[in-house]
């Protein structure tokens, strides 16, 4: 996958500098029936989780604010039959939330139960997923180390902050994802940013420091690509996600289904396939999660 | 018997097997009672050559008056005919050469008449087109053009580089894969359903830059046929065509140098004779200087570009009845990025040929070419930087050999032969260097992840004849028996009827585990009717032993070849032809024609929707099978001379599979159905000096999948899509021009030199390459759509010389 897209971006690249160009254009696309979207998330941190129902639109209607499903049952239950409920939003129509200190158990097998009146006429629909939360590995620590972009995920030649991991990479192949927070405000966990870690070149290694995020130091560095700025002092977090290898799969699909198309090297559209029962969209997504920080110290003074 | 029954069997199926046994039987019939059908009548054969440099001239047509009978020359430039008793006009000519004709006596034996003709001077200058298809009345084919360097040369070409796979995109019922590729469709098949041969050896990848360029170098082709379906009994492999170039010979008289310059690539050839009239030699190479200019773009440190080397060494021997030659090709394509402090990145493919050919003469009805030959594609992607280094590379290699045999007794056209290749492929292995310098590993590691190769051995044992009943009528049928065989070391995954892998079995070294046998017979027939104008028919059974493991609509350097095996079946086609040509006017200058086909093809193969195919040990499981059907009409008007001359030709076709698990397994449109395509070439020579070419082409807009609804999570529109390709891009048209400006012809100067410059796509019509849908950066509610056009006009310019 990594080559193919390696491929498809040189070609690509070659093509464009050659003379390619792109241009906005009309088409007219057809509609389909309305189905239902479950994008619901049950992780190991103790916190409201969220369940969002809605159902799809046509793809250039432009009115998404509406398309939240209201007076729905929404609720998950464990493999010992305890229920936890999922209450609809006051201020987000379509968004239930569970009670503020629920959390998912590693090894659990939960269920996630759906009914709702898609199409208003009064008579819901039940819906269902299933889902096993996997185990998540220790973080041992984080640092904010001042340097180039280190590799391997990384060649920059421009000065910033690299957040480093410590951790033990267990032998068996897990499915990692990562995002960041500062100060306590999280960044790229969306599932088309978030950071899939590819485990199979470091499984069963020591991780001793390894470069998963740069921050690119705005004295150094073009200011207008830079998303993040960290400050001397500032609360740096690393957050592990451990999802299921179906869920990961999920997650390729959406970004594929996202990406450019590319005739060389693009396979023909597909239907992202989720977990959610009779004929809905989206993922009943359960995963655990870990978190490591550390404080943003003084640049050093001798790097220029 | 019994064999043949499993054969046929196990090749058709139990419930057609009784069929197919009454055509082999009819084959055989036919076989055994030619003789009892001929007349007395006795052989005129020899050999056309070129007067100034002794080359044989293959496909060179001879036509005998009063008779009313044809034959085309083979490879070697020999041709025979079986004739009555009596006085006849033979009639000589060959595209790009004059008509000569001699008047000859048959008495109570056998005549040899070898033929020496000279290269057309306005022809030399690249001039006329002569339909080839001249002589289709001569034979018994449907489906089947002949191209020249010389007529490739003429075609406008994007960047000015000559390329006989443009040229053969040209023809009805062939489609290009996609703006600017060498891919092509023939007849609703598949892209990888093409055997693309040079001199007898197949190229797996023959395409440079991504499709701007294919492997072949025009300056070295002596000639190249292409076969839509009506595939002769000696080629197989594949289901859809075969396209055979044949490199051309050096001269054996003088040396000769040739080149030529453009914008992007050079290149130059020279041939002549290390033995005068007994050994010659060719050597041709081209070059990319891309790279230079990419600094001008903004791509420093970046390498891009490819070049290629032909050699053919030919020797004839004294007695005249030995030729022995030996032909080879290299070519690299390259893409390096190395900017300072950072990692180093290459790509890099391509292909190798190496053919050993003997051609004996054992009687002027008897010629058999032995052929030895080994063909590489390499595939590799290199990363390197301090601590660490990566490393991809897939590797397909063929080991082959093969006779062909032609015997030629009266009225008889006899061809048979064997043909046996070995497989060897690496569909992938990866190696991943992590060192210690690293710093984030506490060790140095070494990574590799070899899939496991795949070793196979196909062959062919063929048999067909070509015979005249009458003088209208002519009938050809053959059988070609091929296998294929796997063979061990290998693991083979056993999947159950969902495709979930339920056992793996670890075959041995060196065992041959499992074997497919093919049946595939060939029949057509042909009447000549009053006023050149000619019926055909024909039937056409091929087999595909090898299937290319790509889940995109077209092709790509990294794609990967894999073999059928116990889980796979091997994909047949069978195509029934039928089609009426016409030739009419002053030397027969105009030509009509009209073919229909239906083709069926079966165990096609696709991929599972979002499919892994890359370092994929389990990739047989990704795939999924069904059957596939196409059909069109193809109408085609040739003016072959003339100050204006070319061919307009229109087709109407339809490609549809159905597959078990695509799109519901319900028959959707293959992405190679475009209902419409139209071709206009249109040459204007109004001076022997000046030349003007026309091209324009038109296809219905690619099939392709658009969203009919989309959902929306983290704030990103996901697309809801409907039945696969029920959309399509908008249409496709194009029109290119150039001019070419000549040194003056017949002065009598060896040096000659030509200049011509044009325009790809001179209305600047933005084609669309992919469509795709967005999100509004500024106002993430709203969604577009955005094609990519890869060419507006692109000019060119290019200097040629021959000296």
């Amino acid at each position: 996958m990594v080559k193919n897209r390696l491929w498809a971006t040189v070609c690509f690249g070659i093509l464009l500098i050659l003379a390619g160009c792109t241009e906005r254009i009309d088409i007219k696309l057809s509609s389909s029936d309305p189905l239902l979207v479950v994008d619901a998330r049950f992780t190991s941190d103790t916190a409201a989780h969220i369940v969002k129902l809605s159902r799809t639109c046509d793809y250039f209607d432009p009115e998404t604010g509406n398309i939240g499903i209201t007076g729905a049952e929404v609720y998950i239950t464990d493999a010992h039959g305890k229920r936890i409920d999922f209450l609809p939003s006051d201020s987000i129509p379509g968004w239930y939330l569970s009670a503020p200190d629920v959390f998912g158990i590693m090894g659990e097998t939960y269920r996630l139960h759906v009914k709702a009146d898609l199409h208003g006429n009064g008579t819901p629909q039940y819906y269902q997923a299933q889902a096993t939360m996997p185990f998540m590995p220790t973080i041992d620590s984080v640092k904010a180390f001042y340097g180039y972009h280190l590799p391997p995920f990384g060649h920059g030649t421009a000065l910033g902050w690299n957040l480093l991991l410590y951790a033990q990479d267990p032998p068996t192949k897990e499915y990692i994802g990562f995002s960041y927070a500062v100060n306590g405000e999280v960044y790229e966990d969306s599932i088309d940013n978030i950071f899939l870690f590819p485990d199979s070149f470091s499984s069963g290694l020591y991780l001793r420091g390894v470069s998963l995020f740069f921050f690119p130091d705005p004295t150094q560095d073009n200011q207008d690509q830079i998303k993040v700025v960290l400050h001397e002092g500032d609360i740096l977090s690393l957050i592990g996600y451990s999802f299921t290898p179906e869920y990961t799969d999920y997650i390729n699909q959406v970004r594929t289904a996202l990406s450019t198309s590319v005739p060389v090297f693009s396979a023909a559209p597909a239907n992202i396939q989720g977990n959610i029962s009779n004929g809905a969209l989206g993922y009943f997504a359960v995963y655990s999660m870990g978190k490591a920080s550390c404080t943003v110290g003084k640049r050093p003074g001798e790097i220029k | 018997m019994r064999i043949v029954r499993q054969i046929l069997s196990k090749s058709f199926g139990k419930r057609r097997a009784g069929h197919a046994a009454r055509v082999f039987g009819l084959v055989l019939f036919l076989l055994l009672s030619a003789r009892g059908l001929a007349q007395q009548t006795y052989t005129l054969s020899g050999k056309i050559q070129d007067k100034k440099t002794s080359q044989a001239l293959p496909d060179a047509a001879v036509w005998v008056e009063p008779a009313g009978k044809g034959a085309a020359s083979d490879l070697e430039g020999r041709y025979t005919l079986q004739l009555a008793p009596g006085s006849y006009t033979v009639k000589v000519s060959s595209l790009g050469y004059g008509t000569i004709s001699r008047t000859v006596e048959i008495k109570n034996k056998n005549l040899t008449e070898n033929f020496y003709i000279e290269p057309d001077a306005v022809q030399l200058e690249g001039v006329e087109i002569k339909g080839s298809r001249a002589k289709q009345a001569s034979r018994n084919t449907i489906g089947m053009n002949t191209f020249t360097s010389e007529m490739v040369q003429r075609i406008p070409a994007l960047l000015g580089e000559a390329d006989i796979i443009k040229a053969v995109q040209m023809l009805p019922g062939v489609l290009m894969a996609s703006e600017s590729s060498s891919g092509f469709s023939v007849r609703g098949g598949g892209l990888d359903q093409n055997a693309i041969l040079l001199d007898r050896t197949l190229i797996y990848n023959p395409t440079h830059t991504c499709g701007f360029f294919s492997v072949f170098n025009n300056d070295v082709i002596g000639g190249a046929e292409i076969y839509k379906g009506d595939i002769p009994i000696a080629y197989g492999g594949r289901l859809s065509s075969v396209v055979d170039v044949s490199m051309r010979d050096g001269n054996f008289n003088d040396y000769h140098l040739e080149g030529g310059i453009g914008l992007l690539l050079a290149k130059l050839t020279v041939d002549g004779p290390i033995w005068k009239d007994h050994t010659s030699f060719l050597v041709s190479g081209r070059a990319t200087y891309f790279d230079m200019f990419l600094p001008l773009v903004g791509m420093k440190h970046t390498k891009l570009g490819f070049y290629d080397l032909n050699a053919r060494l030919v020797h004839k021997f004294d007695n005249n009845k030995d030729k022995i030659s030996l032909s080879g090709y290299m070519g690299q394509d390259r893409f390096g990025f190395a900017p300072e402090g950072s990692a180093e990145m290459g790509l890099n493919f391509g292909n190798k040929m190496l053919a050993l050919t003997y051609t004996h003469l054992f009687s002027n009805r008897l010629v058999l070419n032995t052929t030895l030959n080994v063909t590489d594609y390499v595939g590799d992607v290199a990363m390197a930087s301090d601590g660490y280094d990566f490393g991809w590379k897939s590797r397909i290699t063929d080991y082959g050999g093969q006779v062909d045999g032609v015997f030629t007794p009266k009225n008889h056209d006899l061809r048979f032969g064997f043909q046996i290749k070995y497989h060897e492929i690496q569909p992938g292995e990866l190696d991943l260097h992590m060192g210690e310098a690293l710093g984030f590993l506490d060790s140095a590691r070494r990574i590799t992840f070899n899939q496991d190769k795949m070793y196979s051995l196909e062959s062919g044992l063929y048999i067909g004849n070509s015979q005249t009943i009458g003088k209208h009528f002519s009938l050809k049928y053959g059988l070609r028996f091929s296998t294929f065989s796997n063979q061990g070391r290998d693991s083979v995954s056993v999947f159950d009827k969902d495709y979930h892998r339920i056992d793996r079995i670890y075959e041995g070294k060196k065992n041959f585990y499992h074997t497919w046998y093919g049946l595939e017979p060939r029949v057509g027939m042909a009447w000549l009717f009053a006023h050149n104008i000619s019926l055909k028919f024909n039937y056409t059974r091929t087999v595909q032993y090898l299937q290319l493991a790509t889940n995109s609509n077209s092709g790509n350097p990294m794609d990967i070849w894999f073999p059928a095996n116990p889980f796979v079946k091997p994909q047949t086609a069978d195509m029934l032809a039928l089609g009426i040509s016409a030739e009419w006017g002053k030397s027969d200058e105009w030509e009509a024609s009209v073919e229909g086909y239906y083709k069926f093809m079966h165990h096609v193969i696709d991929f599972k929707d979002h499919s892994n195919v890359l370092l994929n040990s389990d990739l047989y499981g990704e795939l999924r099978m069904g059957r596939g059907w196409a059909y069109g009409v193809e109408v085609y008007v040739q003016r072959k001379k003339g100050m204006v001359y070319g061919s307009l030709s229109y087709t109407y076709s339809r490609s549809m599979r159905i597959i078990d698990q695509v799109n519901d397994g319900k028959p959707y449109p293959s992405p190679q159905d475009r209902p419409h395509a139209v071709n206009l070439l249109l040459n204007i020579d109004p001076h022997p000096r000046h030349a003007l070419s026309f091209n324009w082409v038109f296809y219905s807009g690619q099939p392709t999948t658009y969203p009919i609804g989309k959902a929306v999570i983290d704030g990103s529109f996901i697309p809801v899509y409907g039945p696969r390709n029920s959309d399509r891009m908008e249409d496709y048209h194009r029109l290119d021009v150039s001019y070419t400006f000549k040194s003056k012809p017949n002065t009598g100067k060896r040096f000659s030199w030509s200049l011509s410059a044009g325009v790809y796509n001179a209305y600047a019509r933005k084609n669309p390459w992919s469509v795709s849908f967005k999100q509004d950066k500024d106002n993430p509610n709203i969604a577009y759509a955005e094609k990519v056009y890869l060419f507006s006009a692109v000019p060119f310019i290019s200097f040629n010389f021959k000296w």
